[in-house]
């Protein structure tokens, strides 16, 4: 028994105590403490996975400490099955699908029934999947279910509903001009993945307009389908009458009620998938953006926002050396503890901002769509908010430490620091009944080898500096990157970085009458209300 | 570290029939000092949800002094006389050198010879980050504090078999911190005020409005964030005053939600907490303390004054009635009710206004804010596609008009209370979540608000709704922000 436990017990079989303990008891510096090894591993998945009568996969957590139960349906179909015009229809459709009425109710109707229930329904979509959310009381959980399964199946895309969508959707895209995050966004977006990209492509007051019924109608028979779609129930049920109960609704839905996708079935499957055949990537992944340097929109305001980085790294396998080392590179550049280069240079050392963000995209896609992965690829991204003046010197000490991973070895302590820090936060990806279905569900979604969680550790632990470097070299380009600063600000101070001044954007007519292509955004979901 | 918007930390919890209530009954004790821990033992967590809090926020900040509170919270990562420093006893010397210096620039308003100097041998000595490192060292995570009106938290999530850090480090830096890194601290909040509130549309608007609703000298007419100029004139000493003020034991508020058993977590309180206050490192505790406590307690009504502008946002209103402090029942859960039967898809406001046949809003909500020393009705609407700003508040007006007439009905109510009750129960799920809320309620007067609240909730009726409709709803009795949209270049 150590000490510690013999004093809580002893602590615990005697009154409280009147007086504090000895000093002594209490060590000096707090790495005197001594701990028991951390003993988390990931929960087995083994008796979690069900399949229903047409192969869906079903992930039940049961944890019946609270009448409570989350049902999330997520299918593999998102803003990169657009098609041309066609930006934002994803979004659109899950949106209007829980809003438009659904089955035998008009939208009123529908809204009362979640509403009288006390529950909550909820469809989004984002690049590569749509969401349905169901979270409700347990009592209420079967009717519940028939109100997920209508929106899912028959969802009537209310006119009226419609039109009061897309009215408000003008107001939000006048707004999106407004702001200056907004604004970093599209642009910055625009530069790293060029102008025809999927990726770079937002709403606008065109496709807007095209928003009809019978698209978003459409849209829903063509990409809602039951191929790569999971489900993940957590909460306060019992298994087996649920997975008959979800058999009933969802194990009769195959492909042949939904009208197939024709010369989109290449992108149903997996999120990033393009077609079969595509030829291989080269060994050397090119990431740098499709218009690397330096752009100012002149802004005024009190603060700046900067965006720099470039496209995202593609995997063809999830176990790729080079993406554990990348998980610790990003880490150390900027992880969210205090141990971040980014953030005690910037923030600690020089007080020059609140907040670093870091976003590095790791994607994985199946074997021989690589190529075509460049375009389902995301963003490696650092974005921080400055004083107008301190603009340039605080994006030139970015590029500094991005240069620096690939010019000299993370020292060993500053490793085992991130290692700590990545391994730390995995508890929390399985802390509760919700985020353990969800985690194993994403898995399947997303074609992550369970394994994966079990190999997490380990992998890790083997990454060494040389590796990091390594990793560094391939998918960090600081002369490749787009650097975006919206706000009064002077020109980079960085002699790296080909300097293209802009001259300020010409005000467009936000007032929107013209008709003119009105403004960005920055996450689709959050443009409807 | 953020600090609190406008919208405070809602209490929302809890259950009203006896057979859903929820199962919730934290273990509660008291050291010696007066500090209070509750502990929620749930034993298949990873992670301890550790949250301490103080029963003072931005509404403590002394006249000209609007932000110290704020500015405290960020000063409590600096560390202590172990953390945060290669060499104290070098330090110490160097600080309070350096803290002379300052004194005398700040008050002559210009730079004194010989304070880089100081600044750059205090560099050499000091460990910026040190604080956050020992945690994420070991693990921690989510660390992060908030200054509200009445009150400032500090969170941390700490793996299970580490708990005792979280003990030790909290106890260190309340039991002697050191300000350390003043200025730079400064220069980081100016930075987070402008990220949060300057580059936001309306950020600034919705400031100005609160400093006019309350009206000037009232401790809510500031947001937590204070005044630039003030903050930037701020010395150490005052902070330590503050500090020393409020940050007493029988002020603090500790919850821990996690697999950690409450007889553990006494030990452990008593052993590493005890120290604080009484022993021989004691603090505070004078009568100028209670004086100021008993000052904040008398304060003003809301002066009610309106405000118009323009703004790069879309165009809005902000309906301020004023209503009655927080309580766990009366008028103010009444008040809650409402909203609730406002707010929704099914509620009133998106019915009449969002979608209905004469709608004018992009979107409308409402909210009971209720804080220790008052609160306010508020309606937020912002205005929908070529609709006039003129149009919002009639709009407004005949809603009201016919919630007045037609009074809620049974299955509207019901609606609301199975809303409220399912909301509650999430808000137990998650165990950050819980120890937030569980430090509020302590705060305002016990936990136990949390439970009152919605069993008052329960038996809110038709007649209770249009009591204080009519008590508060008064259109001779509100303050209204109105904002019109302007172009991008406004400002």
């Amino acid at each position: 028994m150590s000490r510690l436990l013999a004093l809580a017990l002893l602590a615990a079989a005697t009154p409280p105590l009147t007086a504090p303990l000895p000093a002594q008891a209490i060590p000096e510096r707090p790495e005197e403490l001594r701990f028991a090894p951390s003993t988390f591993e990931p929960p087995p998945v083994d008796g979690l996975r069900f399949e229903l009568g047409n192969g869906l996969p079903v992930f039940v957590v049961p944890d019946r400490s609270l009448p409570l139960v989350d049902v999330v349906l997520a299918l593999p179909a998102g803003d990169r099955n657009e098609g041309p015009g066609e930006d934002g229809l994803a979004s659109m459709t899950a949106a209007m699908a829980r809003r438009g009425g659904a089955g035998d109710l008009g939208t009123e109707q529908l809204d009362d029934a979640i509403d009288a229930l006390g529950a909550r329904i909820e469809a989004s979509s984002s690049w590569s999947r749509t969401v349905l959310v169901l979270d409700s009381g347990s009592e209420s959980l079967d009717r519940g279910l028939e109100l997920l399964a209508s929106i899912l199946f028959e969802p009537r895309f209310d006119e009226a509903r419609l039109e009061q969508a897309k009215d408000n959707l003008r107001v939000s895209l006048l707004a999106e001009a407004d702001d200056p995050r907004a604004v970093l966004d599209r642009e910055w977006l625009r530069l790293v993945h060029g102008p025809d990209s999927k990726r770079s492509r937002r709403l606008t007051e065109a496709s807007v307009a095209a928003f009809e019924p019978g698209v978003l109608a459409r849209f829903h028979r063509r990409h809602w389908r039951p191929e790569g779609t999971v489900i993940a129930v957590s909460g306060d049920v019992e298994t087996e009458s649920l997975v008959a109960r979800l058999d009933e609704l969802f194990g009769g839905w195959d492909a042949s009620v939904s009208e197939a996708a024709g010369e989109e079935t290449d992108q149903a499957g997996r999120p990033g998938g393009g077609s079969p055949g595509d030829e291989e990537s080269e060994a050397s992944p090119d990431v740098a953006a499709a218009s690397p340097g330096w752009r100012t929109i002149d802004r005024r305001g009190p603060q700046a926002a900067i965006a720099i980085g470039h496209r995202g790294a593609v995997f063809d396998t999830w176990d790729d050396p080079d993406r554990w080392a990348l998980m610790l590179l990003t880490e150390i550049l900027d992880g969210p503890g205090a141990v971040s280069r980014l953030r005690s240079r910037l923030q600690l050392e020089e007080g020059l901002t609140y907040r670093v963000l870091t976003w590095f995209d790791l994607d994985v896609v199946r074997a021989a769509s690589v190529s075509a992965g460049r375009q389902g690829g995301g963003e490696f991204r650092v974005f921080l908010e400055t004083a107008p003046e301190s603009a340039a010197t605080a994006a030139a000490a970015v590029l500094e430490e991005l240069r620096r991973l690939r010019r000299e070895e993370v020292p060993e302590n500053e490793i085992a620091t991130a290692r700590q820090s990545l391994l730390a936060r995995l508890p929390l990806l399985f802390d509760r009944a919700e985020t353990i279905a969800g985690r194993y569900a994403e898995d399947e979604l997303l074609g992550r080898p369970h394994a994966y969680w079990a190999m997490y550790r380990e992998r890790l632990l083997s990454v060494t500096a040389a590796d990091i470097r390594r990793a560094a070299q391939r998918f960090i380009d600081p002369e490749g990157v787009a650097v975006v600063v919206v706000g009064d600000s002077a020109p980079s101070v960085d002699p790296g970085v080909r300097v293209e001044r802009v001259p300020a954007e010409p005000e467009r007519d936000v007032a929107g009458d013209s008709g003119q292509q009105v403004a960005a955004g920055i996450g689709r979901q959050s443009l409807l209300r | 570290m953020k600090h609190g918007g406008a919208l405070a930390l809602l209490l929302v919890a809890s259950t009203a029939a006896a057979a859903t209530s929820p199962p919730l009954e934290p273990a509660r004790f008291t050291l010696d000092n007066g500090m209070t821990f509750l502990v929620v033992e749930r034993p298949d967590r990873p992670l301890v949800a550790a949250v301490w809090g103080v029963s003072a926020g931005s509404a403590s900040d002394p006249p000209g002094r609007r932000g110290l509170a704020h500015v405290v919270e960020h000063l409590l990562y600096a560390g202590s006389r172990t953390i945060g420093t290669r060499d104290w006893e070098k330090e110490a010397p160097l600080l309070r050198r350096w803290e002379r210096l300052y004194e005398q620039s700040v008050r002559r308003g210009a730079a004194v010879s010989g304070l880089d100097r100081v600044e750059q041998r205090l560099a050499a000595v000091q460990r910026p980050g040190a604080y956050s490192g020992v945690y994420t060292r070991a693990g921690a995570l989510g660390i992060d504090a908030v200054t509200r009106h009445d009150s400032t938290t500090f969170q941390t999530l700490v793996p299970k078999e580490k708990v005792e850090l979280w003990f030790w480090m909290e106890a260190d830096r309340l039991l002697e911190p050191v300000f350390r890194g003043f200025r730079r601290e400064l220069a980081v909040v100016e930075q987070e005020r402008r990220q949060r509130i300057d580059s936001t549309p309306a950020g600034t608007w919705f400031e100005l409005f609160d400093a006019a609703y309350w009206g000037a000298g009232h401790p809510y007419a500031h947001s937590p964030g204070g005044e630039r100029l003030e903050v930037a004139r701020l010395l150490p000493a005052a902070a330590r005053s503050h500090f020393e003020t409020h940050y007493r034991p029988d002020r603090l508020v500790a919850v821990l939600v996690g697999d950690l058993s409450p007889e553990r977590a006494r030990a452990l309180a008593e052993r590493y907490f005890g120290r604080l206050g009484g022993g021989g490192r004691a603090r505070g505790g004078g009568a100028g303390d209670a004086e100021s406590a008993e000052k904040v307690e008398e304060v003003a009504g809301p002066a009610l004054e309106s405000l118009e502008g323009l703004c790069a946002c879309r165009s809005q209103v902000e309906i301020r009635y004023p209503t009655v402090p927080f309580e766990a029942g009366g008028d103010a859960v009444a008040l809650d009710v409402l909203a609730g039967l406002l707010n929704s898809r099914s509620g009133r406001l998106y019915r009449d206004l969002v979608v209905g046949e004469g709608r004018v809003a992009f979107a409308a909500s409402a909210e009971h804010v209720s804080r220790r020393l008052g609160g306010y009705f508020a309606v937020r609407i912002e205005a929908g596609d070529a609709v006039d700003l003129e149009e919002l508040i009639p709009a407004w007006d005949r809603l009201l008009g016919r919630l007045r007439t037609a009074r809620a009905g049974d299955a509207e109510l019901e609606r609301v209370r199975r809303q409220l009750l399912t909301d509650s129960w999430r808000q137990l799920e998650q165990d950050a979540g819980l120890a937030h809320r569980l430090a509020a309620a302590e705060a305002l007067g016990g936990w136990r608000q949390l439970t009152e609240w919605l069993d008052a909730a329960a038996v809110v009726s038709a007649d209770d709704l249009a009591r204080v409709i009519d008590r508060y709803l008064r259109p001779a009795d509100r303050a209204v922000l109105s904002l019109t949209r302007t172009g991008n270049s406004g400002r």
